[in-house]
């Protein structure tokens, strides 16, 4: 089963893509994600929504917000919460090419 | 349960010209369908366009906001809370987001759309859903995945995530 360090890499990604920043920019993994990262509530919403997607599981109704404090947290609480073939297959996911596919469109009208 | 125009209002403060719902019927917690409109006479298409009236994709997206509003709301009350249908409730559901649309025909004034909203994942108020839309002849016309925040309309400025409490900080 994948560690809470290899499993906040990809947690990190997720961040990264909601925020849409710059592979080149530094993220701190024990940075609070509101008040130092500086996600507002909907965006930390959309990145655990994302985050759980990618689980295949719903966000639980007893989520503890201290697991959505800090990219590490984070990571903490998907190896702690979930099974082992759940967290690699999470670990298994192409991060851009899902997130290409969930923003693919048609033609606005 | 299958609401009406009337029992719509009950559960969401949009009214003419852009209440766009013109029936529903709860399937479950999760699960709404319903039947959106927009009558020739909406002053939308005084300028969209003015030769060839079309709804806007963006109003099309509203017409599944506005769904997932109504069971937002009727789940709601059925925890004994009211929001949503008149000055007389504070709290209101809003459009927070949308991460994708696609919008595969036109929708001409006086036709409809056959919706299905199912919500989705929900966290602090706020609550993703998931719509797909079909023409009178089931021809796909819209899919869309958004997302709705309770909010209280007397502390608009307390909408969650109106305001970064930080500057995007990195180490």
């Amino acid at each position: 089963m994948a560690t809470v360090e290899q499993v906040r890499v990809r947690v990190e990604e997720i961040i990264r893509a909601t925020l849409k920043l710059d592979s080149d920019i530094e993220l701190d993994p024990d940075s609070d994600l509101v008040k130092e990262i500086g996600l507002d509530s909907i965006e930390a919403f959309e990145s655990v929504a994302l985050l759980h997607e990618m689980l295949g599981v719903r966000i639980p109704e007893d989520l503890d917000p201290k697991a959505m404090g800090t990219i590490t947290n984070l990571a903490a609480y998907i190896v702690g919460k979930y099974d082992a073939a759940k967290v690699d297959a999470f670990m298994a996911i192409d991060v851009a090419a899902r997130l290409a596919s969930m923003h693919e469109g048609g033609e606005l009208a | 349960m299958k609401l009406l125009a009337a029992q719509i209002e009950r559960y969401i403060p949009h009214r003419v010209p852009f209440n766009f719902v013109e029936s529903a019927e709860v399937l479950g917690k999760g699960d709404i369908s319903g039947i959106c409109s927009w009558k020739p006479d909406n002053p939308i298409f005084t300028g969209h366009f003015p030769d060839f009236p079309v709804v806007p994709g963006v109003l099309i997206v509203e017409a599944a906001a506005q769904l997932a509003g109504v069971l937002i709301a009727y789940n709601a009350e059925q925890r004994g809370l009211r929001m949503g249908d008149s000055s007389s409730v504070d709290m209101v559901g809003m459009l927070i987001g949308i991460r994708r649309a696609s919008f595969h025909r036109p929708v001409l004034p006086d036709s409809r759309i056959f919706f299905k909203v199912t919500l989705g994942n929900a966290l602090g108020g706020m609550i993703s859903a998931s719509a797909e839309g079909y023409s009178e002849s089931n021809d796909k016309t819209v899919k869309c995945e958004l997302s709705v925040a309770i909010a209280n309309k007397s502390n608009l400025a307390g909408v969650p995530g109106v305001q970064s409490t930080a500057p995007i900080r990195t180490s």
